[in-house]
C-alpha cells in the first residue's frame, strides 16, 4: 500500500516503513539502545532525503524515550538535577548544531557531515565495545567471573576535582563541577542535530566512565534528557528547515513500539557478554557502510541538490 | 501591471501565431492531484491535426510533445577526492530549469526535424534556454553540469525522453501518455505540441496542466511551511502523547 509522505515529497509502501520501525524498534529492544543511528542510516538507504531523515527521526526518537524514561522513573532511576544540567547543555548543543546543519545544507555539505560523524563515533565506540565485550567473553570461557570494576576515583579523576561551579548530585552521590554534564549534555545535543540520534551511545558511557554516576541510574537520566533535546531539536528543524515528516515519524513509531517489545523478550535470552559484541558489531557495519560511500568512487560525480526552496 | 502586461503579451502572440494554426489537443486531466494513495500519475494526451494545416494533406506527418515545468532554481554539485574522500567541491546553480521534462515524439526527432529548428523552438532539453548563476567556468565545465543535471534527473524519471510514444491513430487522431512519478515537483506544468511535416512545424499548441497537493497532504506540508513553530510543538506533544500511550499499553 503505497503512501504519499508529504514532506519527504515522495510515495513509500506502508508496511515497508512501519517494517523498518519494526526491526529497528526490535533492535533497540534486544540491545537496550535508542536505534536512532541504525533508522537514520536506514531511512537514507531508503531514499528519504538525509535532512528529513535526520530531522523525522528526533521526532521518532522523542516518543521512544518517553516510554522508556517513564519506567525509569517509576522505579526511581532517574537523576532529575544531572538531567537537567545534561538538559541544558544539551539545549545549546542542539542550538548549534542545528545552525550547522543549515550552514551546511545551504553550501552543500550536510550528507558529507552526516557520513563522516556516523564513521568517527560509530567506528570509536563500536571499536571499544567489541574489544570490551570480546575480553570479557574470553574471560568467561576461561573459567572466572570478571571482577566488578572498581574505579578509584581519587585519582583519575584529579582534573575534575580541579573545575569550578561544583554541584552536588544527591540521587548520583556525586559533587562534581557542573561544567562535565554541560560539556557532555552539548555534545549530545551537536549530535541530535546532526545526526539523527539521541546520542545514549555516547551519553551512558560518558555518565558511567567520566562522570562516574551509578549505572541504576544512567539509563534512565540518559533517556530523561533524550526526551527534552529531541523534543528541541525537533522544533529546530521544523523553524530552520521544515524537514520533519510527521506522517514518516508516526509510522516508524508504530511499528518501533511493537518491535521493541518482542526485542526486549530476544535480549533476555541471550547472555549479555554476546549480546554487547553483537551491538558492537552492528554499529561497526553501519560504520563501514556510511565510511565505504564516502571512500568509494560514487556512480555519477554529480548530483542534484534536493529541495532548492 | 504584471497581469496586463502578460495579457497583451498573450494577444500579440496569438495573432502572431495566427499563420500556423493550432492543432485541436487535450488532456485526460487538466489538474493532478497529490493525494496521500499518490504513487505517479498517467495522462493521455491527445489531439486532432487538421487536413487544412498539413503542406500535404495525402502524406505523412510527426508529432513532438513536450511536457515541462514547474520552472525553479537547480543547484548540481560535483563531487571530487579530497584527502581520500569524495565530497562536493564544486557547485553550479541554474535559473529556471524544469523540474520535470518529458519529450515524446513519433519517430527519433533526428529523422525529421533539423537541428536548427529545434534550436530555434526550444525543442530538447538541450535547447532549453535556462541559465546559469555567472561563474568562472568554462562552458565545457557547465556543459558537464546541465548533463549531470539530465542524467541525475533522467536516472528518477523526472526527465524523460521516449522516441516512438506518440502514437499517430487513423489520419488525423494522435495520442500520448505523460506519466508522472511519485516525486512529481508540485506546480504549472506547460504542454507543447508540434505537428512536422517535410522538416516543417505546421502546427503548434499549448496547454497548462497542474501539479498540487491535495487533502490532508496539501494540509500538512502548508502546516509545515506556514506555521513552522507551531507544526513542530504538535510533532512533538504527538510523538510525547504516542511514547506516553506506547509506555501504558507495554506495561499489560
Amino acid at each position: 500500500m503505497p503512501l504519499y509522505l508529504p514532506i519527504a515529497e515522495l510515495s513509500m509502501n506502508v508496511f515497508l516503513v512501519i517494517g523498518m520501525g519494526a526491526i529497528v524498534g526490535f533492535l533497540s529492544g534486544m540491545f537496550g539502545v535508542g536505534g536512532g543511528f541504525l533508522m537514520t542510516p536506514l531511512l537514507i538507504f531508503a531514499g528519504i532525503p538525509p535532512a528529513v531523515a535526520v530531522a523525522t527521526e528526533s521526532n521518532e526518537i522523542t516518543a521512544a524515550s518517553v516510554s522508556g524514561a517513564l519506567a525509569h522513573m517509576r522505579r526511581g532511576g532517574v537523576d532529575f538535577k544531572m538531567g537537567g544540567v545534561l538538559i541544558a547543555g544539551g539545549a545549546v548543543g542542539s542550538f548549534f548544531g542545528a545552525q550547522l546543519f543549515t550552514y551546511l545544507k545551504t553550501i552543500g555539505q550536510v550528507d558529507l557531515m552526516i557520513s563522516l560523524a556516523y564513521v568517527v563515533f560509530l567506528g570509536s565506540v563500536g571499536l571499544l565495545m567489541l574489544v570490551e565485550s570480546v575480553r570479557s567473553i574470553r574471560k568467561a570461557r576461561q573459567g572466572f567471573a570478571p571482577p566488578p570494576r572498581r574505579r578509584r576515583k581519587e585519582g583519575v579523576a584529579a582534573w575534575k576535582d580541579k573545575l569550578p561551579f561544583k554541584m552536588r548530585f544527591r540521587k548520583s552521590r556525586l559533587y562534581i563541577s557542573a561544567l562535565l554534564p554541560l560539556a557532555i549534555g552539548g555534545l549530545v545535543g551537536v549530535l541530535a542535530a546532526i545526526m539523527g540520534v539521541g546520542g545514549g551511545f555516547i551519553m551512558v558511557p560518558a555518565m558511567i566512565y567520566l562522570l562516574g554516576m551509578p549505572t541504576n541510574v544512567v539509563v534512565g537520566t540518559s533517556l530523561f534528557q533524550i526526551i527534552f533535546v529531541t523534543a528541541l531539536t525537533t522544533m529546530l528543524h521544523s523553524v530552520n528547515t521544515q524537514t520533519v515528516d510527521m506522517v514518516l515519524a508516526l509510522l516508524l513509531l508504530s511499528g518501533a513500539v511493537v518491535g521493541a517489545q518482542f526485542g526486549v523478550r530476544a535480549g533476555m535470552k541471550l547472555p549479555g557478554e554476546q549480546l554487547r559484541a553483537l551491538l558492537a558489531i552492528m554499529v561497526l557495519a553501519v560504520c563501514i557502510k556510511m565510511g565505504l560511500g564516502l571512500i568509494l568512487e560514487p556512480d555519477d560525480l554529480y548530483s542534484v541538490a534536493i529541495g532548492g526552496h | 501591471m504584471k497581469v496586463l502586461a502578460v495579457q497583451v503579451l498573450l494577444v500579440l502572440w496569438c495573432v502572431m501565431a495566427g499563420q500556423v494554426a493550432a492543432s485541436d489537443t487535450d488532456l485526460s486531466e487538466r489538474k493532478v492531484e497529490i493525494r496521500y494513495n499518490f504513487e505517479g500519475s498517467s495522462l493521455i494526451l491527445f489531439g486532432s491535426v487538421r487536413e487544412s494545416d498539413l503542406l500535404v494533406p495525402t502524406d505523412t506527418y510527426d508529432v513532438i510533445t513536450i511536457v515541462q515545468g514547474p520552472n525553479r532554481e537547480a543547484t548540481v554539485r560535483r563531487k571530487a577526492k579530497v584527502g581520500g574522500i569524495w565530497m562536493n567541491n564544486a557547485s553550479l546553480t541554474f535559473q529556471d530549469v524544469p523540474g520535470y521534462y518529458a519529450l515524446s515524439s513519433t519517430k527519433s526527432l533526428a529523422d525529421f526535424i533539423p537541428a536548427e529548428m529545434m534550436k530555434a523552438k526550444n525543442i530538447g532539453f538541450e535547447n532549453l534556454p535556462f541559465t546559469s548563476v555567472a561563474t568562472k567556468m568554462t562552458a565545457s565545465e557547465v556543459d558537464g553540469f546541465r548533463q549531470g543535471l539530465y542524467r541525475q534527473r533522467s536516472g528518477t524519471a523526472l526527465y524523460q525522453q521516449a522516441i516512438g510514444a506518440v502514437e499517430i491513430v487513423g489520419q488525423s487522431l494522435f495520442r500520448a501518455d505523460i506519466n508522472l512519478p511519485s516525486h512529481t515537483p508540485v506546480g504549472m506544468f506547460r504542454v507543447d505540441v508540434h505537428i512536422v511535416q517535410n522538416g516543417q512545424i505546421v502546427a503548434s499548441s499549448e496547454l497548462e496542466l497542474e501539479v498540487d497537493k491535495a487533502g490532508f497532504e496539501k494540509g500538512i506540508y502548508d502546516f509545515a511551511h506556514e506555521m513552522p513553530f507551531l507544526y513542530g510543538l504538535t510533532a512533538v506533544f504527538i510523538a510525547l502523547g504516542a511514547g506516553w500511550l506506547a509506555g501504558v499499553l507495554g506495561k499489560k
